[in-house]
This record gives structure tokens, C-alpha cells and sequence, in this order.
């Protein structure tokens, strides 16, 4: 064996490393916890926007231009608010 | 483990079995993480890297295909993750490297002086030249598998070891015999 070839053939890790395949599993699960809220606040979003839309078009002929503004953007600052709070809630910034 | 056995754990992972894809990581860990660790050179990034890769192989089981087996591709990811990670550190980064470069010979220590680690030896290397010779000759990957992983032409595989080898050879002061 050349000084290259024992060069290289040092520096692997061991064969078994149970502490690494938990390592991994577990920032699998964060991920999993991550994409899920995202997806749910996601979710809360498009309902919240459609919640808004609906008070739009329900209330627009009955009220003023800035009337249904202000209850259309007020559902959406709420909507977001409660989307931020639910990840907050899961551990999330 | 036959690649059947891998074939199996891959189905059972995809269908969302987290031990299953444990046996995989257990399985081929040392393999994706040597490979980094000399592509890189430093064991805490290489392993932070390995974790990412399994991460990401986790994420896209539906995109394994089972052309290549799993250790290839997953060590195929990890390099493509090493390689935007060097492009995103930027400058000083290529600086660095540019002074290698130059400065390798010399770097290198000669045989008989203090010892040397893969990694140090190899980042004398282009980086595609690195990747091919820390699978090949580092980890005992075939031709055919460095080159699915590193989706290579099986030539510029086998040239990127041939002169790589040469030239670290070159750099220890070793002669062909």
C-alpha cells in the first residue's frame, strides 16, 4: 500500500453510529413538524382570505367602499395574527 | 445488505416508515460521511452536510428512481449540497482554494514529515477531480457508481481518478514503479 493509499483510506467514521441515524431522524421529524405547520398556516390563510372575500361581497352592496375595506383588510390582519400565533404555539419563531 | 433488501426499506420508507429509512441510515452513513469528509475536509461540516443530504433523500424517496443504489445517490446529493455550500460562502472561499492551488506542493508535507489528512491532501485537487478520487480511492466506490453519483460520464470518472491519483502522488514525492 502506497502513503496515498493510506492517506485515504483514513478518516471514516464507524461503520455503526447509532447517535448519528438518531441525529437524522430527529431533524426528519422537526422537518416533518416544520412543513406541517406550514402547510396549515397556509391553509388558515387561503380560508381567512376567502372568509374575507365572502364579507366582501356579502356586505358591499349594503355598505360603503371603506366600510368593506375595512372589514375585508381587519379579517386578513386577524387571519395573519392567528397564524402567527399558531406557529408560535407549535415552537416556531 | 442486497440490493434487494435496500429496495425493500426504500418501498417501506417511501410509505412513510421511519425505521426503515433508520436501517438505511444506519446502513450507509459511513459511507456518505467518509466521502464528505474528504471532499470537505472538516468532520463537523462533512457530518453536518451527510445529515442534510439524508434529510433531503428523506424529502424526495419518490425522486429515487433505483438506477443507482442508494449509498450512490444519496452521496450524489451531498456532493450537489457541498458544492452550493462552497459557491454560497463566496469569495473568501475561492480565495482559499485559489491559494491551494498555487500554494499545494509546498503544503503538502513530504513523506516522512508530520502527517497528513485526507482531507488536507485532497483539497489540492479541482473539486470534481476531489469528489471522483475521495469515492473511488477513498471509499471503494466502482467507476460506474462515482459516476452516477456524481452524474458524470464514466470517462471523465475514470480520467478525473487517473490524474488525480497522479497528482497526488506527485505532490508526496511518490514515483510510479
Amino acid at each position: 500500500m502506497t502513503r496515498l493509499d493510506a492517506i485515504l483510506a483514513e478518516g471514516d467514521p464507524p461503520a455503526r453510529d447509532p447517535a448519528f441515524t438518531l441525529r437524522v431522524l430527529e431533524a426528519a421529524a422537526r422537518d416533518a413538524a416544520r412543513r406541517s405547520v406550514r402547510r396549515r398556516t397556509l391553509r388558515a390563510l387561503l380560508w381567512s382570505a376567502a372568509a374575507a372575500l365572502s364579507l366582501l361581497v356579502l356586505t358591499a352592496p349594503a355598505q360603503g367602499s371603506g366600510d368593506v375595506l375595512l372589514i375585508a383588510g381587519g379579517t386578513l390582519v386577524a387571519a395573519v395574527g392567528f397564524a402567527r400565533l399558531a406557529r408560535r404555539a407549535e415552537g416556531f419563531p | 445488505m442486497t440490493p434487494h433488501d435496500e429496495a425493500r426499506l426504500v418501498a417501506e420508507a417511501r410509505g412513510g416508515a421511519t425505521r426503515a429509512f433508520a436501517f438505511l441510515v444506519e446502513a450507509h452513513q459511513q459511507a456518505v460521511r467518509g466521502f464528505l469528509r474528504r471532499l470537505v475536509g472538516g468532520h463537523a461540516d462533512a457530518d453536518d452536510l451527510a445529515q442534510e443530504a439524508f434529510l433531503t433523500a428523506w424529502r424526495r424517496l419518490d425522486r429515487f428512481e433505483g438506477r443507482a443504489s442508494f449509498r450512490s445517490w444519496v452521496c450524489g446529493i451531498g456532493y450537489r449540497l457541498a458544492r452550493d455550500q462552497r459557491r454560497a460562502r463566496g469569495r473568501a472561499m475561492r480565495r482559499d482554494a485559489a491559494w491551494l492551488e498555487e500554494e499545494g506542493p509546498a503544503a503538502i508535507p513530504h513523506a516522512g514529515e508530520a502527517a497528513v489528512d485526507a482531507g488536507t491532501l485532497l483539497a489540492a485537487l479541482p473539486e470534481d477531480q476531489r469528489a471522483a478520487v475521495a469515492l473511488c480511492l477513498g471509499c471503494g466506490f466502482s467507476h460506474a457508481e462515482a459516476a452516477e453519483a456524481l452524474a458524470m460520464p464514466l470517462g471523465t470518472v475514470k480520467s478525473h481518478v487517473q490524474r488525480g491519483r497522479a497528482r497526488l502522488r506527485a505532490l508526496l514525492g511518490e514515483t510510479d514503479d
